[in-house]
């Protein structure tokens, strides 16, 4: 019969594996006690530096090939974990973005707020269309006549209707003042500080502007529009400073 | 040596690899240089091992082992022989041919038990015959290696491996119905 025969075959070819199997263990065997009995001939055998050498630099790149292997299958591993949870947090907030519109807004706002960082003061209303020329007039140039103590005019610049002033002192503090045209436009950086309306000179829309230890006042006088921004000065130098600006 | 001790960085640590040339480089360098006769052949067939070796280290479990010890010896007597070939420029016989000569005669189970008590002298039999017969029968049987990773460990072709246990196998069976190895 045809299983019989084939049964005998499978069961032959074991056998046979499992004889030379023991043969191979008797000849492991015989091996060692054969080496065993001439250890006296290979015992104090001296290894020639050149061969001690050559091995050891190849163990050295061999074990560099296998930390670079180890170190490359790691960062598979990782990679993949970071990607499941990266797919994971978009999915997540796109679901929480689309659904909830409390969420929603609290994320615009985040990129809205990056914009929020300065005060723009503007003296001329720009919806307003200027249709005539602003006629020419000889402009009057404004000078403070108190200068906090200690300071003194380090730089001056003067330009059409521009005049830039820079004061310092000894410990390397600076006000700034300028005056300039009223179709200026100033930005102050603004970000977590306070900004608040004051009265200078007439004009009840001076702008105050308060950041850690800087001080910026702005406002309008006469034809012209002035800015003191000054670093480690009282706010009330600087106003005092404000209200002396005299016509030269 | 003492100079490669020294040399090796961390101690704690030591690789397997490492392990393995510190324990048996002596007795692989006698076995190398007794075929050879040759320093420098010898140094390279050293070299050849633990380069084909450090790909099978996974296989290696235990250093100081019989098994382990034998598996080194076995390499590097085969690679020095295969030196020898290369330098005396042995043809290797065609494959084919060599099949035809064999007779596959099929043992019952009572012989078997009888054939494994005889073990240790049919191994010892073959081996002096024939060491690189007992060799390759190890690496397949005992060993548990494919013909084409023992081709690759003793730079043989698959073919060649498959000739060389099928004439192993032929000369056991000589042995066998001659009755040798009996003492």
């Amino acid at each position: 019969m045809n299983t019989g025969l084939h049964i005998d075959s499978d069961y032959f070819s074991l056998l046979e594996d499992n004889f030379l199997k023991h043969i191979g263990h008797e000849h492991i065997t015989e091996l060692c006690a054969g080496l065993d009995l001439e250890r006296e001939k290979w015992g104090n055998l001296e290894i020639p530096e050149a061969l001690d050498l050559r091995i050891r630099d190849f163990i050295k790149l061999e074990q560099k090939r296998r930390k670079k292997k180890e170190r490359s299958v790691r960062f598979l591993r990782y990679s993949k974990r970071a990607a499941v949870i990266l797919l994971l947090f978009v999915a997540a907030n796109y679901v929480l973005i689309t659904s909830v519109e409390a969420y929603r807004i609290r994320i615009l706002n985040a990129f809205v707020s990056i914009k929020d960082k300065f005060t723009q003061i503007d003296f001329v209303d720009s919806k307003e269309e200027i249709t005539e020329p602003i006629p020419e007039t000889k402009t009057v140039y404004y000078y403070p006549a108190y200068i906090p103590a200690g300071f003194q005019l380090a730089k001056e610049h003067t330009l059409h209707k521009i005049v830039i002033l820079n004061y310092q002192n000894s410990s390397g503090n600076s006000i700034i003042f300028q005056q300039l045209g009223l179709q200026s436009s100033i930005q102050v950086d603004s970000e977590n500080g306070t900004v608040s309306r004051i009265s200078i000179n007439n004009d009840d829309e001076a702008v105050l502007i308060e950041k850690e230890d800087m001080v910026s006042v702005t406002w309008k006088q006469g034809e012209a529009a002035f800015f003191i921004q000054a670093q480690g000065v009282e706010r009330s130098e600087i106003l005092k400073m404000a209200e002396s600006i005299t016509p030269q | 040596m003492l100079s490669f001790i020294l040399a090796i960085e961390d101690k704690q640590t030591r690789d397997k690899l490492e392990e393995l040339y510190l324990t048996y480089n002596r007795e692989l360098y006698y076995v190398a240089y007794r075929i050879l006769n040759n320093y420098h052949d010898a140094e390279d067939v050293i070299q050849n091992a633990f380069i084909k070796l450090s790909r099978h280290l996974d296989n290696i479990s235990d250093v100081k082992c019989k098994k382990t010890r034998a598996f080194l010896v076995i390499i590097v007597r085969n690679l020095s022989l295969d030196r020898c070939r290369e330098k005396k420029r042995i043809v290797p016989v065609d494959f084919e041919e060599e099949q035809r000569d064999v007779a596959d005669d099929k043992i019952s189970l009572e012989e078997h038990v009888l054939h494994l008590e005889r073990g240790k002298e049919l191994a010892k039999a073959l081996d002096k015959i024939h060491p690189a017969y007992a060799d390759i029968l190890s690496l397949k049987y005992y060993y548990e290696y494919s013909n084409k990773e023992i081709g690759e460990l003793i730079n043989l072709s698959s073919d060649n491996v498959s000739l060389k246990l099928h004439r192993a196998k032929a000369a056991l069976r000589k042995i066998l119905s001659e009755g040798g190895g009996n003492k």
